[in-house]
């Protein structure tokens, strides 16, 4: 996918309920259509973009905008950033866990995101 | 690294001031950058107009009316995003004029001073993948792409 980084796969991932160990294969069918949880998940892609652009993007660092101004998406991180926190999805009493995957942080939720 | 909505922010903001503008002249001090420069390039931008500032990816593009060829000139804003005082270069001169060159955008935005790319047209940015935010991210699409793999869906999704 093109321009997806650490920060929004994280929250595409939990968005969606899945796990980040899961297998890519796993989400389509021996006959190449897509599961249910990649149905989600490319909703879910979509949906974290617009509103990280609505939000003027993430301010982690020294990103500005050209008006000088910080992004504001950061504060609606679910997952990102935030282990140990509470999960953000409602009934959910799981917290934030972090892993090392190919050398990147991940963030998740071992209770609601799950393998398809 | 700003990502996609980070660029997308920073497009939306560069486009009223940069679209319609015109190249009056370039200079080029060195041969390249990542990729050795076109022949020609900087004779070919001179007196062209940006008709156009998009993304793709995480890269912003300029789309310049050219009459032998088309480049873009692509910043990947590698660094911080900064873009502010590229508008403020700009401000008031809308109008009243021109932008004298486009590495005034070079020189005045520190994020953009490194990483100005101006690739020709023959670069197909549609190797960068499926694009998000275009009618065709669809999980059929991603179904495609994802079928067989035995990489992490994190993985995947990066590349």
């Amino acid at each position: 996918m093109a321009g997806l980084s650490n920060i929004y796969v994280a929250e595409a991932l939990h968005r969606a309920h899945i796990l980040p160990t899961v297998l890519a294969g796993t989400l389509v069918t021996s006959k190449g259509k897509p599961r249910p949880a990649l149905e989600d998940l490319a909703g879910a892609v979509r949906q974290v973009l617009a509103d990280a652009i609505r939000a003027g993007g993430s301010t982690l660092r020294d990103f500005r905008n050209t008006e000088g101004g910080n992004g504001y998406f950061q504060h609606n991180f679910a997952v990102y950033d935030r282990e140990g926190v509470l999960c953000a999805t409602p009934l959910c009493s799981g917290t934030v866990e972090r892993i090392v995957q190919s050398g990147r942080l991940t963030f998740f939720c071992l209770l609601c995101q799950e393998k398809p | 690294m700003p990502e996609l909505p980070e660029v997308e922010t920073v497009c939306r903001g560069l486009q009223p001031w940069l679209k319609g503008t015109r190249i009056d002249n370039v200079t080029l001090n060195r041969p390249n950058l990542r990729f050795p420069f076109p022949a020609r390039l900087a004779a070919d931008l001179a007196g062209n107009a940006i008709i156009s500032v998009g993304c793709r990816a995480k890269y912003l593009h300029r789309l310049l009316a050219l009459c032998r060829a088309r480049y873009r000139q692509v910043a990947a804003l590698l660094r911080n995003g900064h873009a502010a005082q590229a508008r403020s270069s700009c401000h008031g001169h809308r109008s009243s004029r021109p932008w004298q060159e486009p590495s005034d955008l070079c020189r005045s935005a520190s994020g953009l001073s490194t990483s100005m790319i101006i690739w020709p047209i023959v670069l197909n940015l549609l190797e960068l993948g499926l694009e998000p935010l275009s009618n065709d991210f669809n999980s059929v699409q991603i179904a495609s792409k994802f079928a067989g793999k035995k990489t992490l869906i994190k993985s995947a999704l990066l590349h």
